[in-house]
């Protein structure tokens, strides 16, 4: 594995290819956009997805537990997907993965879909949060804040952020990334069935594209920013 | 009413053509058959007032029930045609009712229909296949006489094509005594459409199907408008708007001209050219393509039979359907790229008999010049192209399989025997009948990969043997899904004050921000807004406005056709060049041979430049896009597996381009190593599955198969969870269920349509037996300079995926998705 280590808000930082950050100076995972249960909710209406889609998603989260071993998981927001798709089978299925980490605190931010997916299962053993908490000089949130320039360091997910990059002899790529910019720190979707967009990187300050092994470092070549 | 069909045919002058008598009498013997010819009229009442002819037909009184099925391709063109059919029963005095079923009749209609048929019904493959999807249909079908096909040679070898050999065996299967005839143009295979219409048992019955033709003498003119000077002529491209002031004048000098073109985008541009010319066209110009609102296109067709508009730019959409009597010429614009669709075209102007059809060709680029010449060729050689029926898709299977469960159920047994006797299923084994029916029933073919699921099941209330779709909704989504025409997520463009102008891709959409202009329909449009599925615009005064892009594949060169251009390149290498179009286009195959070569009929070219952008090799076999794309990635492959490197691919009809960051070495005898070598097949679908081929494929699949479903106006956010690209499902199916029918059917469907297997396994039969000329340049050959230009990307890498990462840099995102909540673009949603 090829992670990448970042100073953000006079933190260290690391970007895993697991799709996650780890925050060593509080032992924390931050991951955002799992959508759980999305593939139920496709089955249900006669759409086959395979299970085995969620059951990777969940070994590599719990990839990088072991590979952290990190106290704290902080999920920002989007962790269930669908009402629909919260069937017994989806909630036993989490629940007997966060059986495995009886230690590990997970603090879960209420994103958009939090708001129509109905209750978080008492099992889970999640604690709820509102829309954005404070963890020493960094917000996390679901949402990006609204443009500010006095804008508070900040991580967040949401946006399911992905690059176009482009090489010689016309080749070209399409990865999720994170979204670095001076204060605003953006994560990809965790999700292996979510989808991604592509977000315009003109502004940032460095993206990071991610591949199944590697975090890969890029800047915008055009702008200059960053160093 | 033998005699009263004599009659009214002799009081509109009219005496029946022999081949029409033909069909009635084969009729009356019980035969099924097929009717076809290149062009001109008559088959419509060939083939309907045959059951007329059959003794002690009762049809005076309202027999009440179905009597004759007419399924046509194009909806467009069901309101005329029911007209045309009313006409005789009504100056018959037969009190039969004849009404159309299609996506744009009422729902109130459709309703009636349900409990009650009209005894002639117009409809379409996919309303009829909609239609059999309630069980109330079936008791509707119990007096069935005939059904008839329109356009046959459109459907064969497409989806809907085998859409429509489902539902013609279901029909046999509920109405045992029901003829079958089809309507079709001249194919290089008749005999062959003929036994697919009918499917595999009534080719075995004891009464000898009828073919029949409708094709009379006549002669068709061809010229082409060939700029003065050629010099100014592009190399490459599709507009070239040069030549508008001699099209115009063309235009001017007959009474009402079609002008064809390959692409609506080309279309779109044409028409504000000619207009910017010429303003007094105003009013008589008008524009016809299939993505623009039905009410539109129909004004248009009335419009043309009216005789008010001088000139029609038009698509394939008007290749098809009910004459237009006024039209005396015909302009095709571009390369048609195969020898049926010019004659088709040709058709559509001097319906009358004794007229000759006259057809102008405009090239767009130098080189299309050497197409026509090759066309006429062609012609004069009578090489039809054939059209290639396709082999158990099983993406439409699973969705027959859905449509009968809703539809009243069915019994598997049952079931199986009936889809056998298609054409297309005759060789269904039964594994792939077990998959196909584990797909819809568990999602997969392995238990408990995929629980919860829900789609087709057995009712064990009432029959626990039968199939049924036991949730309402999910049998809602199906019928609204029904169809197998890829069309890309698509959205309706429509004015501020209501009214509907057509479709456009959401892809095209998603790249306009509020105030951008567009040119759509004809107009310059500004896109206001965009919400659930709707772009709201309205009229522009601004000029500057991009021209809408479509998806969807470009016409490749038929094989007949790229087998003339060969000889006719060869010719020009040896100084003969045959006609005016060849002579035309003279100096710049002399600058070809001057700087490289034009390669004789036993010589493959391979040209070898260095760019800015790196190495190019150019190799030209003349075999048609879809040939060279399987070739390329072939050839590309077997470079990736000797060294380490990456190859970017670009195609079109005369050649392709393997481009390289680093020089790649060739000499005579590496080459014949990349086009001979063993293993050909396996090592053919390994290259395909190097490339993003069968993943783009899977695009069209992924759609008929239920996967992807379609917002639709109106649906609203309910769908929008469970809403996923066709990408993201071959990804996770790749990785999670690689047994999976449907991306094996992708890389089928690849091999045999699009790249053409067997064309492509004699192409390189005749490559080998050629001799290679390896040239280096220093410049792009007139030849190599288009392929340069006209770009459609495939990559091929044997390096390590993150080294070459490594390398690449951000691309300047224009279009993407603006990062905060403040400001929205009109349209910024997460692909998913």
């Amino acid at each position: 594995m090829q992670d990448q280590d970042i100073e953000f808000a006079g933190e260290n930082l690391l970007l895993m290819a697991e799709r996650v950050i780890y925050w060593p100076e509080r032992s924390a995972l931050l991951a955002a956009d799992v959508h759980v249960g999305k593939d139920t909710t496709f089955r249900l209406s006669g759409i086959p997805v395979p299970e085995s889609v969620v059951d990777a998603d969940l070994e590599r989260l719990s990839r990088a537990i072991t590979r952290t071993d990190a106290r704290v998981l902080i999920l920002l927001g989007d962790f269930q997907h669908a009402r629909l798709g919260m069937t017994g089978h989806t909630v036993k299925k989490i629940q007997r993965w966060r059986g495995q980490y009886p230690g590990l605190r997970v603090k879960l931010l209420e994103g958009n879909h939090e708001k129509s997916s109905g209750e978080v299962p008492e099992c889970w053993n999640f604690e709820r949060f509102g829309e954005s908490i404070q963890e020493g000089p960094i917000a996390l949130r679901h949402h990006p804040p609204a443009k500010n320039r006095r804008m508070k360091p900040t991580i967040c997910g949401h946006l399911h952020p992905a690059v176009r990059l482009f090489g010689k002899g016309g080749q070209s790529e399409r990865l999720p990334c994170f979204y670095l910019e001076r204060n605003l720190l953006v994560l990809p979707a965790f999700g292996r069935f979510t989808g991604s967009s592509t977000i315009d990187a003109s502004k940032a300050v460095a993206v990071y594209a991610v591949t199944e092994e590697a975090v890969i470092k890029f800047k915008d070549q055009a702008t200059g920013a960053g160093s | 009413m033998k005699e009263k069909i004599e009659r009214w045919f002799g009081a509109r002058g009219w005496s029946p053509f022999p081949f029409q008598r033909e069909v009635w009498q084969s009729y009356s013997e019980g035969a099924s058959g097929m009717l076809y010819s290149s062009t001109g009229s008559g088959k419509t009442y060939a083939a309907f007032l045959a059951p007329f002819f059959e003794d002690g037909i009762s049809c005076s009184d309202k027999t009440g029930g179905l009597r004759i099925l007419w399924i046509t391709p194009l909806r467009a063109l069901a309101n005329d045609l029911a007209a045309a059919i009313a006409l005789p029963l009504e100056e018959m005095d037969v009190g039969w009712s004849v009404e159309v079923r299609s996506g744009d009749t009422s729902s109130y209609r459709k309703k009636k229909q349900l409990s009650r048929l009209p005894e002639v019904l117009i409809t379409t493959p996919e309303s009829m296949t909609l239609l059999l999807s309630y069980e109330d249909t079936l008791k509707n079908l119990q007096t069935l006489d005939l059904v008839v096909v329109d356009e046959w040679h459109e459907l064969v070898g497409t989806k809907r094509g085998v859409q429509t050999e489902l539902l013609l065996a279901r029909l046999r299967a509920i109405r045992p005594q029901v003829r079958v005839w089809g309507l079709s143009a001249t194919l290089g295979n008749v005999r062959q459409a003929l036994s697919v219409l009918l499917g595999v048992r009534a080719s075995n019955s004891a009464i000898e199907p009828a073919l029949v033709t409708a094709d009379t003498h006549y002669d068709l003119h061809i010229e082409s408008l060939i700029p003065d000077q050629v010099e100014l002529f592009p190399w490459a491209g599709h507009l070239n708007t040069l030549m508008v002031p001699a099209v115009v004048e063309a235009i001017e000098s007959n009474q009402s001209t079609l002008l064809f073109t390959n692409t609506r985008s080309q279309a779109e541009r044409w028409y504000q050219e000619i207009l910017n010319h010429k303003d007094d066209l105003v009013g008589c110009l008008a524009l016809h393509h299939g993505s623009l609102d039905p009410e539109i296109r129909h004004w248009v067709e009335k419009s043309i039979n009216g005789g008010t508009l001088k000139c029609v730019v038009c698509t394939s959409s008007l290749d098809l359907g009910v004459d237009f009597t006024p039209v005396d010429h015909v302009i095709q614009l571009g390369s048609p790229k195969g020898v049926a669709r010019l004659l088709q075209r040709s058709g559509r102007s001097g319906h009358r008999p004794g007229q000759d059809s006259r057809v102008t060709f405009v090239p767009t680029n130098c080189l299309e010049l050497i197409e026509l010449s090759a066309c006429r060729l062609a012609i004069e050689e009578k090489k039809l192209e054939a059209r290639t029926p396709l082999e158990k898709p099983l993406d439409v299977l699973i969705q027959h399989l859905v449509t009968m469960a809703a539809g009243g159920g069915f019994l598997e047994k049952e079931l199986l025997a009936e889809v056998r006797t298609t054409h297309a299923y005759r060789d269904l084994s039964d594994e792939e009948w077990k998959w196909t029916l584990d797909f819809v029933r568990f999602g997969g073919s392995c238990l408990g990969a995929y629980p919860e699921y829900r789609r087709v099941e057995l009712d064990r209330d009432k029959e626990p043997n039968k199939f049924v779709v036991s949730k309402p909704a999910i049998a809602r989504r199906h019928r609204m899904s029904i169809g197998t025409i890829t069309s890309d997520s698509s959205m309706q463009v429509r004015f501020l004050q209501g009214k509907t102008l057509g479709v456009v891709e959401e892809s095209f959409i998603s790249k306009l921000k509020r105030g951008d202009n567009f040119i759509f329909g004809g107009r310059v449009l500004e896109l206001v807004r965009v919400r659930e599925m709707t772009a709201y615009v309205r009229a522009s005064r601004g000029r500057r406005a991009s021209l809408v892009r479509y998806m969807g594949g470009k016409m490749p060169l038929s094989s007949e056709l790229s087998r003339t251009v060969r000889l006719r390149i060869a010719q020009a290498g040896k100084g003969v060049y045959a006609d005016r179009e060849m002579e035309a286009v003279r100096p710049v195959l002399e600058l070809q041979k001057l700087w490289s070569k034009l390669p004789a009929e036993d010589e493959i070219l391979i040209e070898q430049v260095e760019t800015r952008e790196g190495s190019h090799l150019f190799f030209f076999p003349f075999e048609g896009r879809n040939v060279h794309e399987g070739l390329s990635a072939l050839i590309a492959y077997r470079i990736c597996q000797q060294e380490e490197t990456t190859i970017t691919i670009s195609v079109n009809d005369y050649g392709f381009e393997l481009l390289s960051p680093t020089r790649i070495e060739l000499d005579l005898d590496r080459l014949r190593v990349l086009f001979c070598g063993d293993d050909l097949d396996e090592e053919i679908l390994r290259s395909i599955n190097a490339t993003e081929m069968a993943r783009r494929h899977f695009r069209e699949i992924a759609r008929v198969a239920g996967l992807v479903f379609q917002g639709y106006p109106g649906a609203g956010k309910s769908t929008r969870q469970i809403q996923a690209s066709s990408e993201l499902f071959f990804d996770v199916f790749k990785e999670y269920d690689p047994q999976n029918l449907l991306l094996l059917q992708a890389r089928r469907e690849l091999l045999a349509g699009q790249l053409e297997s067997t064309r492509l396994i004699k192409a390189l039969e005749r490559i080998r037996s050629s001799s290679f000329v390896l040239i280096q340049l220093d410049k792009p050959s007139p030849l190599s300079f288009p392929i340069l230009v006209d770009r459609l990307r495939e990559k091929l890498s044997s390096e390590r995926f993150e080294t070459r990462l490594a390398r690449m840099q951000l691309a300047m995102a224009k279009h993407a998705g603006s990062l905060y909540a403040g400001s929205r673009r009109a349209n910024c949603k997460i692909k998913t």
